[in-house]
C-alpha cells in the first residue's frame, strides 16, 4: 500500500515536472509574440470578446439579464473610479510599476462611456430585464475589439513568417552540425 | 565553414538574452571541440524546430484569415 502511494507521488511529481518543462517551453516560444504590442492588445481584445459573448448569452436569458447588466455596470464603475484615483496620484491606468492596473480589466466595455452604460442599465431596469441592453453594450465593444483580434492574428503571422525563413548563411551553419551532412 | 564559425553564426541567430550571447561568444575560443559540437547541434536543432513551429503557426493563421475574407 505504502509503495503504491510513493509511486503515485513520484508519478505526480514527474508529471508536474514534465508539465512545467512544457509550459516553460511554450512561454519561451510565445515570448516574441506576447512582447509585441499589437498581439498583446489583440489577446486582451479576444479575452474581452469571449467574456462579452458569455455575458450576452446570460443577458438574453430573461431571468439572468438584470444581475448580469448590474454586475457589469458596477465593475465598470469600479474600474472608472480606479482610473480617477490614479489621475490624482500617478499616471492614469498605470500601477506603481508602470504596468496597466489590473482593476482596469474589470471594465469589459472600455470603449463604451460609463454614462451610456448607466443609461442602458436604467433602460433595462425600466423594462424589467426584457431589453437586452448588456448585449447591445457588448456588441458595441465587439465592433472595436474584433478588428484588433484580426490585426493581432496578422501580426502573429508576420512574426511567424519571419521565424520560418532560415537565411542561407544560417542554413550552412546548421548543416555543419547535422550528422549526415544534411539538415538537422 | 568550420564548426566554431558555424557555432558563432548560430549563437548570433537564436533568440538568446544579449548577456548570454556575449558570455557564449566570449567563451567560444576556450571551448573544446566536443563542447562546440554539442552546443552547435543543440542550437541548430532549436533553430530548425523553431522554423517548423513558425511554419505551422503561419498555416494555422492562414486558415483563420480565410474566414475573415469569406
Amino acid at each position: 500500500m505504502m509503495e503504491s502511494v510513493d509511486m503515485s507521488l513520484r508519478d505526480s511529481i514527474l508529471a508536474y515536472d514534465q508539465f512545467r518543462t512544457k509550459y516553460e517551453r511554450l512561454v519561451e516560444e510565445m515570448e516574441p509574440y506576447l512582447n509585441d504590442p499589437t498581439v498583446a492588445e489583440g489577446t486582451k481584445a479576444a479575452i474581452r470578446t469571449s467574456l462579452n459573448a458569455a455575458l450576452a448569452c446570460g443577458d438574453l436569458s430573461m431571468s439572468l439579464g438584470l444581475p448580469f447588466t448590474f454586475s457589469a455596470t458596477v465593475l465598470k464603475g469600479v474600474a472608472k473610479l480606479d482610473k480617477l484615483a490614479k489621475w490624482f496620484h500617478g499616471p492614469a491606468k498605470k500601477d506603481k510599476d508602470g504596468k496597466t492596473s489590473a482593476i482596469q480589466a474589470f471594465d469589459l466595455t472600455p470603449h463604451v462611456k460609463l454614462r451610456t452604460s448607466v443609461f442602458f442599465q436604467i433602460l433595462e431596469l425600466c423594462s424589467g430585464g426584457f431589453l437586452p441592453m448588456r448585449t447591445i453594450e457588448g456588441v458595441m465593444q465587439m465592433n472595436k475589439d474584433i478588428p484588433r483580434v484580426w490585426a493581432a492574428y496578422k501580426r502573429i503571422r508576420e512574426i511567424a513568417a519571419a521565424q520560418a525563413v532560415i537565411e542561407p548563411k544560417v542554413q550552412n551553419a546548421i548543416d555543419v552540425f547535422s550528422a549526415d551532412g544534411g539538415t538537422v | 565553414m568550420s564548426p566554431r564559425d558555424a557555432l558563432k553564426v548560430l549563437i548570433e541567430e537564436v533568440d538568446l538574452e544579449p548577456e548570454q550571447k556575449k558570455a557564449l561568444l566570449a567563451s567560444l575560443p576556450e571551448m573544446d571541440d566536443a563542447a562546440v559540437m554539442e552546443l552547435g547541434t543543440a542550437l541548430a536543432t532549436y533553430r530548425v524546430n523553431q522554423a517548423h513551429v513558425a511554419q505551422r503557426a503561419v498555416s494555422a493563421i492562414d486558415g483563420l484569415l480565410e474566414l475573415e475574407q469569406a
